[in-house]
């Protein structure tokens, strides 16, 4: 009987790391479907340069993927990921380097967004001194953002527009647009 | 890709959490190696958390149960031990450290990928004991300031 109840346990912790490893491996493929798709946005620009700053597994502080450009070319970016009109992101014009902007994205793919991750998210931001952007890029289509991250996200906007810089979501429907924009883009470009 | 452990107030009323008003006391970077290690001898629980005290919707999360804090912390200050006599080792001992068990023992914290062959040995080790001393902290933190309070749990983030 004993026995029967640790094979059952056994069986319980060996189903909970299956699942576990489902859900890193999910993870990682979101990664890996972020960037391609930054990466052929980046196609359709002048200037953004894409790259994967770990190539690890190593706890990276929120830091999966940059992207790197020009001020207008950056700014049209994250108009289209957050579904911002271009106009209300003038503030940024004030924070870039060398007519560059930088971006810290980091790639969720769980089911919810709640109040802690967005705290973590305003920390990561917070120690990324060098990025004038930093986004959390939601790729799962149902992912729910509970009431108390959207009130917490939306008073660390505020918090850091003082300081002109922008921190975000990106919901799954935000890849999806930069995706149109991509066959739009390429569309134009061969009938040119 | 960052898996987190997030030490959070819940507000909790008749064993229900919910999430208005939480407090997020510290949240810590965890390696999956490190988060498998913990869970082959412990396991997390899953429960709602409700929006707000309507109790109405709600989210689930996985968590550490309280009783198990005390257990975890333990097995982490002996990870913690063995892998300063790795670490020490490796520093003196450069040719007689290929042992199985020693290299498991950094798996466990820094996950090896293709190329990590190439990465700077004493950075790899900064990066071993940040991450393990960091997970550590917050479980002293749960079982030394809030072992009362039953609406603070460690969180997978």
């Amino acid at each position: 009987m004993c026995e029967d109840n640790d094979e059952k346990s056994n069986e319980k912790q060996n189903s909970a790391s299956r699942s576990r490893n489902a859900v890193a491996n999910v993870a990682r493929r979101a990664e890996h479907s972020t960037l391609a798709t930054l990466s052929n946005h980046a196609i359709t620009t002048n200037t953004l340069e894409v790259t994967r700053p770990s190539g690890t597994n190593t706890p990276d502080g929120g830091h999966d993927i940059d992207v790197a450009g020009s001020t207008d070319e950056m700014k049209e970016f994250v108009s289209i990921a957050t579904n911002t009109p271009i106009k209300e992101l003038g503030y940024l014009d004030a924070a870039a380097k060398n007519g560059k902007l930088k971006a810290r994205v980091d790639v969720k793919s769980g089911k919810t967004i709640s109040g802690d991750i967005i705290d973590k998210h305003a920390t990561d931001s917070n120690r990324s001194a060098t990025y004038q952007i930093n986004l959390l890029m939601l790729t799962n289509p149902d992912c729910k953002v509970t009431p108390e991250a959207k009130k917490r996200l939306k008073t660390q906007k505020e918090l850091f527009k003082e300081n002109k810089t922008l921190i975000d979501t990106v919901p799954a429907d935000g890849l999806v647009r930069i995706k149109e924009n991509i066959a739009l883009k390429l569309s134009s470009d061969e009938e040119n | 890709m960052s898996i987190s452990l997030n030490l959070v107030i819940y507000q909790h009323e008749n064993g229900k959490f919910s999430e208005e008003n939480l407090k997020t006391v510290r949240c810590e970077e965890v390696s999956e190696s490190l988060l498998e290690q913990i869970l082959k001898t412990n396991k997390m629980q899953t429960t709602k958390v409700y929006f707000d005290d309507s109790f109405d919707e709600s989210f689930d999360i996985e968590y550490f149960d309280n009783q198990d804090i005390e257990t975890i912390l333990s097995e982490l200050k002996d990870l913690f031990t063995n892998l300063i006599s790795h670490e020490y080792s490796e520093l003196i001992d450069k040719e007689n450290i290929s042992s199985e068990k020693n290299s498991n023992l950094k798996n466990f914290i820094v996950d090896s990928t293709v190329g990590d062959s190439h990465q700077n040995p004493t950075e790899l080790a900064i990066a071993r004991f940040r991450i393990l001393t960091g997970v550590i902290g917050m479980f002293m933190d749960k079982h030394n300031k809030f072992s009362d309070e039953t609406g603070a749990i460690i969180k997978l983030g």
